[in-house]
C-alpha cells in the first residue's frame, strides 16, 4: 500500500507478490486458524485479568484486540465469501474505488482495520522484541519502520482515494458488480448470494459480541469472590517507605500501576523479564506458590527464595511488606547486564 | 517539626481554594473564547496557537473566500463602531436594550423552531455534504490522527525514558522541583507538538474540497486545543507524580480536577466548534433555512457546556469537603468544608449570570461580570498558591537541613547529643530558612495581584473599547476617564510594588539589626541601622512624587512648567539652603565612609560623647556626663572615633628606686593571666597587661609603664580592675610606690622655733606645688 504514495499502477502490479501465500488454500487456512487461536488466548487473558485499570499501553493492546474482529470479520468475509460465491476479481483499482465511492464506510473500516492491526501487532511485538539482547541496538531503526509503514500504506490509501476520486469525475467508472444482479452463478443469483453473505457476515459479528460478552460476565462472576482489603507496605532502597491499601485481588504490579506508584516491568507483566521482581519481607497470610512460568523466570534471574514476581503474585487479604528490587526506570540493556540484578539480590 | 505540621495543616485548608480556583481560570480561558467566539467568529482557538495553527491561519488569509468574508466583517464593525461612538450614554443604553428585545425575539423564534433545528442541521448538511463526503471525511481524519500519533508514538520511544527519570526523580528544593515540572512539561508538549506537526502537516499536504477541509481542519483543531488543555492541567495538576504537582492536591483530588477540567475544556472547544461550522455552513449553503438554527445550536451548545462545569464545580467541592485519606478517614476540616461550599456556591452562580448574559447577548456585561466575578476568588486562589509554594519550598529546605544536621551528628555517634543539639538549633533553623524566603513573599504576591489587576483592567478594556487601540481616535469623555483612571491604576500599583519591595528589603534588615548592649561596641550593621530609615523615607517621597507626576500627567496636566518650576526652585532652594544642601550630602558621605555609627564614642574638635541618633541634617552626640551635642555634617572636619576595633590603654606607675623590677615583672605577668582569666573581661580582652619595663626616672622614683589592648569602651573597667589589683599586689609583696617627699635640709643644729617650722614648710610646699604635673584629663565617660 505504501507504494500507492506514487501510482496505483505499481500497488496493482506488487500485489500477485504479497497475496501469493495467503491467497492459497494452506496459507488461508493458517492464516484463519491462527487467527481463532488468537482470539480465544486474548479472551481467556481477558477472563483472568483481575482489573481493568491498567498502563496505557495494556488499555491500547486490549481495546484494539477487542476492535480487531469487528473489523476484521466483513473484511476477510468479503473477501473470501466475495471471491468464493460472487466471483468478483479484487485488484486494488477496484478496490479504491469501492472504498472512496461506492462504500465509504467500508472504506473508513478498512482503515480503521489497518490502523488498529498494525497498533495490536506492533505492541505486542515490541513487547516481545524488547527483552532480547540485540533489541537496544536496533530498536532505533525499527521503530520509524514501524511508524513508516502504516502511514505510507494510508498516504497511499489517501492518495489513490484522491485519484479514484478525480477518475470518478472524469467519468471512468469501473463495473462493480455484474451487470445483471439476475446472472447465474452455480445456480444461484447474485442477489441471493450477496443476501446470504450479509447474513453470514452479521452472525459471525452478533456471535463475537455475544462471545465477549459472555468472557466478561464470566470474569465479573470470578472476580465476586474475591473482598477484602490488602495493605502493600513499599520498602525502598533509599530507605523511604510508602503504605497503599487496596482491594484484593489484582497482581502487585497491577496494584502498583493502578496507584501511581513506579514499578519496573519491561514486559509489562507477562512474567518473562524479571524486572519487576520483589522481595517478600513478610506478609500476614500465605503466598500462593510460583507458577511454572513465574519460577522458570526466577530461575533463570538466580532468584534466592523470597523473591517473586510482582506482576505474578495476587497478596491475598492482610498485610504484606515488599521491597521492589530494580529501579522502576529500568532499561532492556540494564537487563542483560546482570550486575545489576545481582548487587540488589546480593544485600 | 511542629513547624512542618501547621505548613501541611495550612496547605489542607488551602487545598479547596486552589481546586476551585483552577476551575475558575479554564472558565474565564472558555468565557474570554465564548468572547472571541462571538464576536468574530473565526476561530475557536483562543489558546496559544501552534505553529501549524498559524501556517493555517496564514494559508486561511490567502484564500479568497476568508478575504471577502473578512472584508465583509471589517466593514460591518465600523458602522456600528461610529454609531455607537457619537450618541451619548442614553442612546447607548436603548441600543443595549434594544439588542436584549432583539436576542429575545430570536430567542423565542429559536426556541419555537427547536424541534426543527436537528432536521435543519441534517439538511443542510446533507446539502453541502453528502454521505460519501461524510464517510470520507472520516477517513481522512482517522489518517491524520494516526499519522500524527505515529510521529508522536516514535518521539515518546525517544524521549519516554527520559520522562520516566524526571518524573523518578526526589527533589531536594522547590526550584528544582519547578525546573523538573518544566522541563517535563517542555517533552510533554514537545509531544504534542510531534502530534500537531503529523496531523496537520498531512493534512496541509492535500488538496480539499472546501467542506471537507472546513470540518477536518475544525475537528483537528478541536483535538489540538483539548490536548494542550490537558497538558497545561498535567503540568500544574500532575495526577500521576506526587513529587512533581505543584498545587496543594492529593492524588485523587488531582485526579478529578484534571479529569473534569478536561471534560470542561472539551466541551467547551466542542460546542465552540460546532457552533462555528454550522454557522459557516449556513453561510455556505444555498438552501434558505430559518436563519436562527445556528442561533438554537449556540444556545444549546453553551448551555450544556456550562451544565457541566457546574457538575464540575459541585463534584469537585463535594470531594474536597468530604475528602477521605487511604484509610477512609475524613482528612477535611469543618472551615475546609464550608468554605469549599461557599466557593462553589459563588463560581455556580457566576457561570451561571455568565450564561444567561451571553444569551440575552450583552456580551459587554458578561465580560464585566465574568471578571469582576472572578477576580476576586482568582486573587484569593494565586495568593493561596504563592503561600503554598512558599511553604513547600520553606518545609523542603527545613527537612532538608534536619536530615543534614542529624546525619552529621549521627555520624558523630553521640546520640543524647544530636538530640540536644537538634533541638537546641531547631529555633536558629527555623529563622534562617524562613528569613530566605520572607522577603520575597510579599513581593511575589503583590506581583502576582499586579499581574491579576492589570490583565483585568485590559480585559474590561478590551471588552468596552473593542481594542485599546482605538483610543487614539475617539475622545468621548467616558473613554477619557477611563483612560485616566486605567492611568492612576497602573501608576499606583507599579509605585506600590516598588514600595512594598524597598520597605520588605529595608525592614528585614532592621528587624535583624539588634542594637548593641550597654558599654558594647556596635557591630558593622549599626550603620544600616542609620542609612535604612534614611533612605525608606526618600524612596517614599519619591515614590509619591512620581505618582502625584505621573497621575497629574494623565488627568492631562502639563507637567513640563510643573518640572521647570521645580527645577528652578530648587536652584533657588539650593543657593538658599547651600548650608542646609551641604549637611545633608555630607551626612550621606560620613555614613558611606562608615566614619561612625550609632552608639559609639566619638570626639569632634573638642565635643565628645556618645552618637545617639543622626537625622538627615545633623548628628546628635551625649556626653558621658549627659550634655547633648548637636552637630550639623557639614560641620564636621575631621572626626575620631573611640570605639572602633581596639583601645590601647596605658598605666603608669611610680615606685621607689630600690625596687626589685624582676619581681615587679612577675607580679605584673601574674596579674595579666588573672585578668584575662576573669571570665567578665576574657572576652574583652585583646592583649592583657603586660609590663612595659621602667619608662622614665624621675627625681624621687622611676616610672613603670604597663599596658593593655582590649575592645573600645571596655577599658575603663579593666583599667579599674588592674589598678585594684596592682596595688594589692605590690602591698603584699612590700613594694611601696614612690611617695613624693621634700627633703629640707635645714643647717642648724637647736630645735626650730614653730614660726620657723611654719616657714620651712611653706617652703616644701611651695616646692611641691611647682613641681605638680598637669591635672589629668578626664578621659572616662
Ligand atoms: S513484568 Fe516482566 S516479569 Fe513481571
Amino acid at each position: 500500500m505504501a507504494l500507492g504514495v506514487f501510482s496505483i499502477e505499481w500497488v496493482e502490479a506488487s500485489r500477485p507478490v504479497f497475496m501469493m501465500f495467503w491467497s492459497t488454500f494452506v496459507g488461508g487456512n493458517i492464516l484463519v486458524g491462527a487467527m481463532i487461536i488468537h482470539v480465544f488466548l486474548g479472551m481467556q487473558s481477558l477472563y483472568l485479568r483481575n482489573t481493568l485499570q491498567m498502563s496505557s499501553y495494556d488499555v491500547i493492546q486490549f481495546a484494539s484486540a477487542l476492535l480487531i474482529m469487528p473489523l476484521l470479520i466483513p473484511h476477510a468475509w468479503g473477501i473470501i465469501g466475495g471471491v468464493a460465491l460472487l466471483n468478483y476479481k479484487p485488484t486494488f483499482p477496484l478496490m479504491l474505488q469501492l472504498f472512496w465511492i461506492d462504500t465509504p464506510l467500508e472504506g473508513l473500516r478498512q482503515v480503521l482495520l489497518v490502523v488498529v492491526a498494525w497498533v495490536h501487532a506492533c505492541i505486542g511485538l515490541f513487547t516481545w522484541l524488547k527483552l532480547k539482547v540485540w533489541w537496544p541496538r536496533i530498536a532505533p531503526f525499527t521503530y520509524p519502520l514501524a511508524v513508516a509503514i502504516p502511514v505510507l500504506a494510508l498516504l497511499g490509501f489517501a492518495e489513490g482515494g484522491n485519484s479514484a476520486l478525480a477518475l470518478l469525475q472524469a467519468g471512468t467508472v469501473l463495473p462493480i458488480q455484474p451487470a445483471d444482479p439476475a446472472v447465474q452463478l452455480d445456480g444461484v443469483t447474485f442477489s441471493e448470494n450477496f443476501a446470504f453473505l450479509t447474513t453470514v457476515k452479521w452472525g459471525m459479528l452478533y456471535g463475537y459480541c455475544i462471545l465477549v460478552a459472555a468472557v466478561m460476565i464470566a470474569r465479573f462472576i470470578r472476580l465476586r469472590a474475591i473482598i477484602g482489603m490488602v495493605e502493600i507496605h513499599y520498602q525502598n532502597d533509599d530507605g523511604t517507605s510508602k503504605s497503599i491499601r487496596t482491594k484484593a485481588g489484582a497482581s502487585l504490579l497491577e496494584i502498583a500501576i493502578m496507584n501511581d506508584i513506579p514499578h519496573a516491568n519491561l514486559c509489562r507483566g507477562r512474567g518473562r523479564c524479571g524486572t519487576c521482581r520483589v522481595l517478600v519481607e513478610n506478609s500476614s497470610g500465605t503466598i500462593s506458590q510460583p507458577s511454572d512460568l513465574e519460577q522458570a523466570t526466577l530461575t533463570r534471574l538466580n532468584c534466592p527464595s523470597g523473591v517473586r514476581l510482582a506482576c505474578q503474585l495476587k497478596p491475598k487479604v492482610g498485610s504484606i511488606h515488599i521491597k521492589p528490587l530494580m529501579e522502576p526506570d529500568v532499561e532492556t540493556k540494564n537487563l542483560h547486564d546482570t550486575t545489576t540484578g545481582e548487587e540488589v539480590l546480593a544485600q | 517539626m511542629k513547624h512542618v505540621l501547621a505548613v501541611f495543616e495550612r496547605s489542607i485548608y488551602l487545598k479547596n481554594f486552589i481546586a476551585m480556583s483552577f476551575v475558575v481560570l479554564f472558565t474565564v480561558m472558555m468565557g474570554i473564547s465564548a468572547q472571541a467566539q462571538t464576536d468574530t467568529s473565526v476561530n475557536p482557538d483562543v489558546a496559544a496557537p501552534s505553529p501549524n495553527d498559524i501556517r493555517e491561519f496564514q494559508r486561511l488569509l490567502g484564500d479568497t473566500r476568508i478575504q471577502n468574508w473578512l472584508k465583509q466583517a471589517a466593514e460591518a464593525e465600523p458602522s456600528i463602531e461610529t454609531k455607537g461612538s457619537g450618541v451619548g450614554m442614553k442612546e447607548q443604553l436603548l441600543l443595549v436594550v434594544q439588542k436584549i428585545k432583539q436576542r429575545r425575539a430570536d430567542l423565542r423564534e429559536a426556541w419555537n423552531g427547536i424541534s426543527l433545528t436537528p432536521e435543519i442541521i441534517t439538511v443542510i448538511w446533507q446539502s453541502e455534504m453528502s454521505d460519501t463526503a461524510t464517510l470520507q471525511a472520516i477517513t481522512y481524519l482517522v489518517i491524520f490522527l494516526v499519522v500524527g500519533a505515529g510521529f508522536e508514538w516514535l518521539y515518546v520511544q525517544y524521549f519516554g525514558q527520559r520522562l520516566l527519570r524526571l518524573e523518578l526523580q526526589k527533589f531536594v528544593n522547590l526550584k528544582r522541583r519547578v525546573r523538573v515540572a518544566l522541563a517535563r512539561a517542555a517533552l510533554i508538549f514537545g509531544s504534542l507538538f510531534v502530534f500537531a506537526l503529523g496531523s496537520v502537516g498531512t493534512f496541509l499536504s492535500f488538496d480539499w474540497p472546501s467542506m471537507v477541509e472546513l470540518v477536518v481542519l475544525e475537528i483537528l483543531i478541536v483535538i489540538l486545543v483539548v490536548r494542550v488543555g490537558i497538558t497545561v492541567s498535567r503540568f500544574f495538576l500532575s495526577p500521576r507524580v506526587e513529587d512533581l504537582r505543584l498545587v496543594s492536591l492529593d492524588r485523587r483530588e488531582a485526579k478529578a480536577v484534571h479529569f473534569w477540567l478536561a471534560v470542561i475544556v472539551t466541551f467547551g472547544v466542542v460546542s465552540l466548534a460546532i457552533s462555528s461550522v454550522f454557522e459557516k455552513l449556513l453561510i455556505a449553503t444555498t438552501l434558505v433555512v430559518p436563519i436562527l438554527a445556528n442561533l438554537s445550536v449556540a444556545v444549546m451548545g453553551m448551555a450544556i457546556w456550562a451544565i457541566v462545569t457546574l457538575i464540575a464545580i459541585w463534584r469537585i467541592a463535594s470531594l474536597i469537603a468530604n475528602n477521605r485519606d487511604g484509610y477512609g478517614k475524613p482528612s477535611a476540616n469543618a472551615s475546609s468544608r464550608t468554605s469549599a461550599r461557599f466557593w462553589a456556591l459563588y463560581l455556580s452562580i457566576i457561570v451561571g449570570a455568565i450564561f444567561l448574559l451571553w444569551v440575552i447577548n450583552t456580551n459587554a456585561v458578561m465580560g464585566s461580570v465574568a471578571i469582576f466575578g472572578l477576580l476576586y476568588p482568582a486573587t484569593v486562589m494565586l495568593r493561596n498558591w504563592v503561600d503554598y509554594l512558599f511553604d513547600q519550598a520553606e518545609s523542603m529546605e527545613f527537612l532538608l537541613e534536619q536530615s543534614e544536621n542529624s546525619e552529621v551528628l549521627v555520624s558523630e555517634g553521640a546520640e543524647e547529643i544530636a538530640d540536644d543539639a537538634k533541638n537546641a538549633a531547631e529555633p536558629e533553623d527555623t529563622t534562617s530558612y524562613s528569613r530566605r524566603y520572607d522577603t520575597y513573599r510579599p513581593i511575589v504576591r503583590r506581583i502576582v495581584r499586579f499581574t491579576l489587576i492589570i490583565c483585568s483592567v485590559a480585559g474590561l478594556v478590551l471588552i468596552w473599547n473593542n481594542g485599546v487601540f482605538s483610543f487614539s481616535d475617539r475622545s468621548t469623555l467616558e473613554s477619557k476617564i477611563f483612560e485616566i483612571i486605567v492611568d492612576i491604576i497602573v501608576a499606583l500599583l507599579i509605585a506600590d510594588l516598588v514600595w512594598i519591595w524597598a520597605k520588605t528589603a529595608i525592614d528585614r534588615r532592621l528587624a535583624d539589626y539588634v542594637p548593641p548592649e550597654d558599654g558594647h561596641a556596635p557591630g558593622p550593621e549599626a550603620r544600616m541601622a542609620t542609612l535604612l530609615p534614611l533612605l525608606r523615607v526618600i524612596l517614599m517621597v519619591t515614590l509619591l512624587t512620581m505618582v502625584g507626576l505621573s497621575v497629574l500627567a494623565s488627568f492631562g496636566v502639563n507637567i513640563a512648567p510643573l518640572l521647570a518650576g521645580a527645577g528652578v526652585l530648587g536652584v533657588a532652594i539650593g543657593f538658599g539652603a547651600q548650608a542646609l544642601v551641604r549637611d545633608v550630602v555630607a551626612g550621606i558621605f560620613f555614613l558611606i565612609d562608615d566614619a561612625f555609627r550609632i552608639g559609639e564614642y566619638i570626639e569632634v574638635e573638642d565635643l565628645q560623647g556618645t552618637v545617639e541618633s543622626m537625622s538627615i541634617r545633623s548628628l546628635r552626640v551625649r556626653h558621658h556626663r549627659g550634655a547633648v551635642h548637636t552637630i550639623p555634617f557639614g560641620e564636621l572636619k575631621a572626626l575620631t572615633n573611640y570605639s572602633r576595633d581596639w583601645v590601647i590603654m596605658k598605666l603608669e606607675f611610680r615606685i621607689p628606686f630600690d625596687t626589685d623590677m624582676q619581681l615587679v615583672k612577675k607580679l605584673v605577668k601574674k596579674i595579666g593571666a588573672e585578668l584575662k582569666e576573669n571570665p567578665e573581661f576574657s572576652d574583652s580582652i585583646i592583649e592583657t597587661l603586660k609590663s612595659q619595663g621602667v619608662r622614665r626616672m624621675e627625681e624621687f622614683n622611676m616610672v613603670m609603664g604597663v599596658k593593655f589592648m582590649t575592645k573600645p569602651g571596655e577599658q575603663w573597667v579593666i583599667r579599674r580592675e588592674a589598678y585594684h589589683k596592682v596595688r594589692d599586689a605590690f602591698e603584699a609583696n612590700g613594694i611601696g610606690f614612690a611617695e613624693r617627699t621634700v627633703k629640707v635640709e635645714v643647717q642648724s643644729d637647736g630645735p626650730l622655733s614653730d614660726a620657723t617650722k611654719d616657714a620651712v614648710m611653706g617652703a616644701a610646699q611651695n616646692a611641691i606645688e611647682s613641681n605638680l604635673p598637669a591635672p589629668p584629663v578626664p578621659d572616662e565617660p
